[in-house]
């Protein structure tokens, strides 16, 4: 059967090439040649409209690196998110550039998680000594601590507690890297959100519902404010922040 | 104050997560919280807040999945200015170092808008310049 599909192939005969073929060719191989040459790159306008993207994109990563070590550690493999830390902790990360979202110092949050392999392997003074350093650089979640079952594997909530606590309070802390600790998918969200899927002047307004505070604006009660409700008298000053 | 530009602008306040908790990043005393861990003792914090700077208009509590944060990437603080049409109207950079009021006056048509702009200004800022 080979043999004599070869055959057919072989015996077919070539057709010739027409000027139309000739031209699509020459189309073709510029296409290529113009894209090797980077022709068809993004223009400039396509980038990010948060001038710390390529930074982000690292803070990002890192929180993926940590989601997958707590992933792992759920399924009881402890070796695999150790390796995920350690890519975690080889990230390079903005000191200053994002003050909010400082996740440099917050190495913390790696440190935090290499504690809790460490402690999953059964090594306390390694477990231990990982503390100590995401404390040494920031760390100062002892309700974390004290609640986490990973690291009650292997001391007492209380010891792993005054690790942290001895830490003087004035050293740098980085509220987001608790949270991310304790729950990554805020730090995710929040990243990309800020990269550059925020509400962009002309867009329609993302629409919520959330509690009113009782009396704010001369209201009485606690109830829903819609804020699509309130468009088209005037505009609106949307102020997002919180008391400290 | 707010009474002065009510027919002009209205303010409404999204209250988030405390972003220099006692218990997180605190920043000596502007740190005057812990961070709630329940919508209750948010929205506790969210009137304290609400009372100690006089806000006079709407405030509303996101909620404990900071849903709101997340959307309108906004923690730990941003401003926008939604138009009468519903569209975003001017996008502020997120705080604290892109948190610029006066920069939404471009985004206001109206001198009585940017007087408005003004008036957070004095509300707001002094409580930015403490943290």
């Amino acid at each position: 059967m080979r043999q004599n599909a070869t055959s057919r192939i072989t015996r077919r005969k070539t057709p010739p090439i027409s000027p139309r073929d000739v031209i699509a060719l020459v189309g073709a191989l510029s296409l290529v040649i113009a894209m090797q040459a980077g022709a068809f790159a993004a223009p400039m306008t396509d980038k990010p409209s948060d001038p710390h993207a390529a930074l982000i994109e690292n803070q990002i990563a890192y929180l993926n690196h940590l989601a997958k070590a707590r992933t792992s550690m759920a399924k009881g493999n402890a070796d695999a998110a150790i390796v995920e830390i350690e890519h975690a902790l080889a990230l390079e990360l903005p000191d200053t550039t994002l003050p909010n979202i400082n996740l440099a110092t917050s190495h913390a949050a790696a440190h935090y998680e290499m504690a809790c392999a460490r402690a999953l392997q059964g090594d306390a003074d390694a477990a231990k000594r990982s503390l100590r350093q995401a404390a040494k650089n920031g760390f100062r979640d002892t309700a974390l601590v004290t609640t986490d079952p990973r690291l009650s594997l292997v001391a007492s909530p209380e010891g792993f507690a005054k690790i942290v606590e001895r830490f003087p309070a004035e050293n740098p802390t980085d509220s987001f890297a608790s949270k991310t600790v304790a729950d990554p998918q805020f730090g995710m969200s929040l990243l990309q959100a800020r990269k550059g899927n925020f509400p962009k002047l002309g867009e329609r307004a993302p629409d919520f519902e959330l509690s009113r505070l009782a009396g704010s604006g001369g209201t009485s009660g606690t109830d829903k404010l819609r804020l699509s409700s309130l468009v088209g008298d005037k505009p609106i000053v949307l102020v997002f922040g919180s008391f400290t | 104050m707010q009474k002065k530009y009510a027919d002009d602008v209205q303010f409404v306040m999204v209250y988030l997560r405390e972003a220099h908790p006692t218990d997180g990043w605190a920043m000596g005393e502007a740190s005057k919280v812990a961070d709630p861990i329940d919508l209750a003792t948010r929205t506790q914090v969210a009137a304290r807040c609400s009372k100690e700077l006089s806000f006079d208009f709407p405030v509303v509590v996101d909620t404990m999945d900071d849903a709101t944060a997340v959307r309108w990437a906004a923690w730990p603080e941003r401003l926008f200015v939604i138009g009468t049409d519903g569209r975003i109207a001017y996008t502020g950079d997120a705080g604290p170092f892109g948190f610029n009021p006066s920069n939404a006056y471009a985004g206001m048509n109206g001198r009585k808008a940017g007087l408005c702009m003004e008036s957070f200004l004095d509300a707001w800022l002094p409580t930015l310049e403490s943290k």
